[in-house]
Order: C-alpha cells, then sequence, then structure tokens
C-alpha cells in the first residue's frame, strides 16, 4: 500500500512537471474566425458653390444708358448751358456718345462694371448684348470709326480686354473666371455638415465691362432715335479642361474710392448704414504740401450722400503740375481709404 | 295737418333716396381708386430710351443731363441652378431652385420668359426675402418637350414691392416628355 501511494505520488508529480511544459499545438491546418463590427459612414457634403454676382440696371433705365451728340451741340456751346461743374470729355478727342460717370460728369466710356465669380469652381460667363430698335435709329457702325459720309453710331462692349461691336443682332462674349476654392471652408451648421464661404473671405476674381460709343460728326433728322442695348448674362460651372481667362481682375470686397484727373471722386462698396464722414486731398504745389477738406469745399458739387463728387475747373486747373494728388475717405467706423490721381 | 306730414314725408323720403344714391357713388368712386391703386403698384417705369441730341431738344437735353442724378452701380448675387429639369411639361422639377442670399441688399421676385418671346412669361415666382430659396418650382405655362433657351428677369423690389432694379439671366429649361 505504501509502495504504491508512493508510485502514485510520484506519478502525480511527474505529471504536474511535465504537463506544465507542455505546449498544446494545432494540427497544421488553417484555422478560421471571425469579428465583426459596424462602420458608419460620415457623411457627405457637396464642395461645390456656383455664385455670380451680376451688375444691375436701374428701373426705368437701361443698361449703359447714354446720350448722342452728333452735331456736337453740347461742345459746341462750350458748355455754357451747364451747370458749373459739369464735366464733359475734352473738345479734341469727344466722341459724341456720353456716359454719366460720376456726380455732373460725362464721359466717352461707361463706368467699369464687373461680373464677380464668388464660387468655388471655375465659371463660363457668357454676355449677350443686342439692341432693341427706335422708331427711326441710327444706323449702327460696323467698327469703332463711324463713317464720315454718313450718321452713323458706334458701341463697343468691352469684356475684359475684347471689345465686341454691338449690332442690330445679337453678339456673344464668353470669358471662364477662376473660382477661388480657398475661400470655402467645411464647417457643421445645426448639426450637418455644410461647405461654405470662409468668414474672411474677400478676394475674388472678377471680369470688366463697359460701354464705348462714338459718333459721326454729321447733322440728323430731328427725329432720329438711338437704339437701346439689352444686356443678358448667363454662366454655368466651367467645363473640365476649360482655361481661365487671363484678363480677370482681382475683386476685394468692401469699400473703395477712384479718384480722376478730371476731378471725379466716387466711393463704393459701403456696408449697409455705413456713411463718408470726411474727404480731402494731399497734394504738392510749389514745394509746399497742402491738405485740403472737401465735404465743404465750394468747388465741389457733391451728391446727397458723399459717394460721388466733382472737382470743378477752380480746382482741376489750380493742381496742374502738381502730380501725385492723393484723396482720403474717412468712412464711419474710422474706415479710411486712398486713391490717387496725376494732375 | 296730414297733408302736410304727408309733404313732409315724401321730403324726408327723397332726402334719404339722395343720400343713400350719393353714399353709393362714394363707395363706387372709393372702390375704383383702390383697384386703380392696387394694379399700379409694382408697374415698372417704361425704360428711358437713349437721348440724341438735336437743335431742336438741346435745352432740355442740357437741363436733363445737369438734373441726372448719379446712382452708384447695384449688384445682385445670384444663386440658382443654371439647368432646370421637368419630367413632364406640367410636372414640379426636382432641380430647379432660386435663392435670394443673405448678401443681398433687397427682396426680389422673377419672371421668366422663352428667350424668343419675352411678352408672355411662362413662370412668376412670389417674393423672395432676403435668405429665402424657392424650389419644387413648377412652370405657370406647360411647355412640350424639349430643350428651351429661357431668360429670368429678376427685379429687386423695395418695401411696397416696388421695382428698383432689375437683371437679366440666362438659363435652360430641359422637359423630357
Amino acid at each position: 500500500m505504501q509502495k504504491m501511494k508512493k508510485g502514485i505520488a510520484v506519478a502525480l508529480t511527474a505529471t504536474m512537471a511535465l504537463g506544465g511544459t507542455f505546449t498544446a499545438y494545432a494540427a497544421d491546418t488553417a484555422t478560421t474566425g471571425s469579428t465583426s463590427g459596424s462602420g458608419t459612414s460620415e457623411g457627405h457634403v457637396e464642395q461645390e458653390v456656383l455664385n455670380m454676382v451680376l451688375p444691375t440696371v436701374d428701373s426705368g433705365s437701361t443698361p449703359f444708358a447714354y446720350i448722342m451728340d452728333p452735331e456736337r451741340l453740347i461742345q459746341g456751346t462750350d458748355g455754357n448751358k451747364y451747370a458749373e461743374g459739369t464735366v464733359f470729355p475734352a473738345k479734341d478727342g469727344d466722341t459724341g456718345v456720353y456716359f454719366l460717370t460720376a456726380a455732373n460728369t460725362y464721359a466717352n466710356t461707361s463706368n467699369t462694371l464687373q461680373a464677380i465669380n464668388k464660387s468655388s469652381c471655375d465659371v463660363t460667363l457668357t454676355v449677350d448684348v443686342e439692341t432693341t430698335a427706335g422708331t427711326k435709329d441710327i444706323t449702327l457702325a460696323t467698327s469703332s470709326t463711324p463713317s464720315e459720309t454718313a450718321a452713323e453710331l458706334y458701341l463697343g462692349l468691352k469684356v475684359g480686354n475684347d471689345t465686341t461691336t454691338v449690332k442690330s443682332d445679337k453678339q456673344t462674349v464668353t470669358k471662364t473666371v477662376a473660382g477661388s476654392p480657398t475661400n470655402f471652408e467645411i464647417a457643421v451648421k445645426n448639426g450637418a455638415y455644410v461647405y461654405q464661404e470662409k468668414a474672411d473671405a474677400t478676394t475674388w476674381k472678377a471680369m470688366n465691362i463697359s460701354m464705348t460709343g462714338a459718333v459721326s460728326k454729321k447733322e440728323i433728322a430731328s427725329d432720329t432715335t438711338a437704339p437701346t442695348v439689352n444686356v443678358t448674362w448667363s454662366y454655368a460651372k466651367a467645363a473640365d479642361g476649360a482655361t481661365a481667362a487671363t484678363d480677370a481682375v482681382d475683386y476685394v470686397a468692401g469699400p473703395s474710392v477712384a479718384f480722376t484727373s478730371a476731378g471725379a471722386i466716387t466711393v463704393s462698396g459701403l456696408a449697409s448704414g455705413q456713411t463718408v464722414t470726411s474727404v480731402s486731398i494731399a497734394y504738392t504745389k510749389d514745394g509746399s504740401q497742402q491738405t485740403e477738406e472737401l465735404i465743404n469745399n465750394p468747388n465741389v458739387t457733391w451728391n446727397a450722400d458723399k459717394t460721388s463728387g466733382t472737382m470743378n475747373s477752380n480746382w482741376t486747373d489750380y493742381l496742374q503740375g502738381c502730380g501725385s494728388v492723393t484723396l482720403t475717405v474717412t468712412l464711419s467706423g474710422n474706415v479710411t481709404k486712398t486713391a490717387s490721381a496725376t494732375f | 295737418m296730414s297733408k302736410k306730414a304727408g309733404e313732409q314725408g315724401m321730403a324726408t323720403e327723397e332726402k334719404n333716396k339722395k343720400i343713400v344714391i350719393f353714399g353709393a357713388v362714394l363707395i363706387v368712386v372709393i372702390l375704383v381708386a383702390i383697384i386703380i391703386f392696387l394694379f399700379s403698384r409694382g408697374r415698372e417705369d417704361e425704360p428711358k430710351r437713349n437721348v440724341v441730341v438735336t437743335k431742336d431738344n438741346i435745352e432740355e437735353v442740357a437741363d436733363d443731363m445737369m438734373n441726372q442724378d448719379y446712382i452708384e452701380p447695384g449688384y445682385y448675387s445670384t444663386s440658382m441652378s443654371t439647368t432646370w429639369h421637368f419630367a413632364t411639361g406640367d410636372a414640379i422639377s426636382e432641380d430647379a431652385y432660386v435663392a435670394n442670399v443673405e448678401e443681398n441688399t433687397n427682396d426680389i421676385y422673377f419672371d421668366v420668359f422663352l428667350a424668343d418671346d419675352e411678352n408672355k412669361p411662362i413662370l412668376k415666382s412670389p417674393v423672395l426675402p432676403r435668405g429665402s430659396e424657392l424650389n419644387n418650382i413648377a412652370l405657370d405655362v406647360q411647355l412640350s418637350a424639349g430643350t428651351y433657351d429661357c431668360v429670368m428677369v429678376y427685379h429687386l423690389v423695395d418695401e411696397e414691392q416696388n421695382t428698383i432694379s432689375t437683371l437679366r439671366v440666362g438659363f435652360t429649361i430641359i422637359v423630357e416628355k
């Protein structure tokens, strides 16, 4: 019995010692297993915004409204019929077609308007221009130099750097304006992802548009009419591979000031409620630096909100030879903008 | 006495008749005035023609030029789909939309015309305040299957829905069946 117990004890001991070192090897076949887990999609947001800012036409007016003076009657009076401060093009070179470009200021070329691409993608912009005939319209010229033997009117629509002659049938100008994807970001709004314009986005690409006119210096019938210009815009996301126009310009959002050597002052892009609080010019005359306030200056004609003003000849003649003259406009909110003109 | 009373009664009746007739006429006049006022609201000024200076009108033109107010050009930020698809001519489009983004300065409405017939709108929208959008659009005029060049004329309006300025934008409508 004792021996048997010893034997069992030895066997158990050996088993315990050896069993601890056994390594169980699986049979040499592939094992299988599986695990599972669920995944969710974070969602999709369309990363594209298509938005064009286009110029409007005042009610009762027409795009690029103009006055046509074939007989040069306005220049013939040396402007005597007009209020002091009314500015016309210089007699030499005056083409007889006038666009109102600032308060009491007329020029042979309209103000420059802009089509601004505030999209994340390139946009192909199409400008269709055609005329609506009056009862007895003057003949439209086919080139920028109207006939000298018969009364003709030339109107040229300039889009970017390209000018198209306006005709009675529709003329189409197409430009691809680059988008500004870096002006956009993905944000979360009301629990959802949105692709939106950044709050500090200010610079975009734009295409300049203006109209130039010229009319033959010829006597005309008193019932002669001038054609009305109609402009229709259209745009679409640019096709893949379309090349952006190189004559687009930068558009910077916010107020801007323009000042010309004809004495025209223009303040534009004001925010709602923003006003002009002061306007001054700085110039050097006979070696002496001068600064003059203009809002209350009797030789400057202003519109009601001081966003458009014209210096009369007392100023423009006085500034001749002063070189670069700097105009400073202060807006409410302590915003200052400057522009320069060379006299 | 009774004859006098009778005469007085007739006079009163006559007077009452005149009052009623006057009242009726007054009501009609007021109604006509209201109707004229309502129809005149929102009507656009006829666009001015470009001016031709002649010996006959130089004085008038000079006066106009001196008194012409200069208004800074206005702008409108367009946000719209530029191709609208309709399953049928009387269906609601699933991809047509027009938004008046918050950055714009005015409420708007728009009229849609076929490019070759701008006398008859095929869609007249309600007024869209700033920050609003119109979708689920159906045309007012049923079109046959085809692709149409169209013009949308935006009207920027004041508080009384009078048009302040306009903008013409071309786009495409496709009717599938």
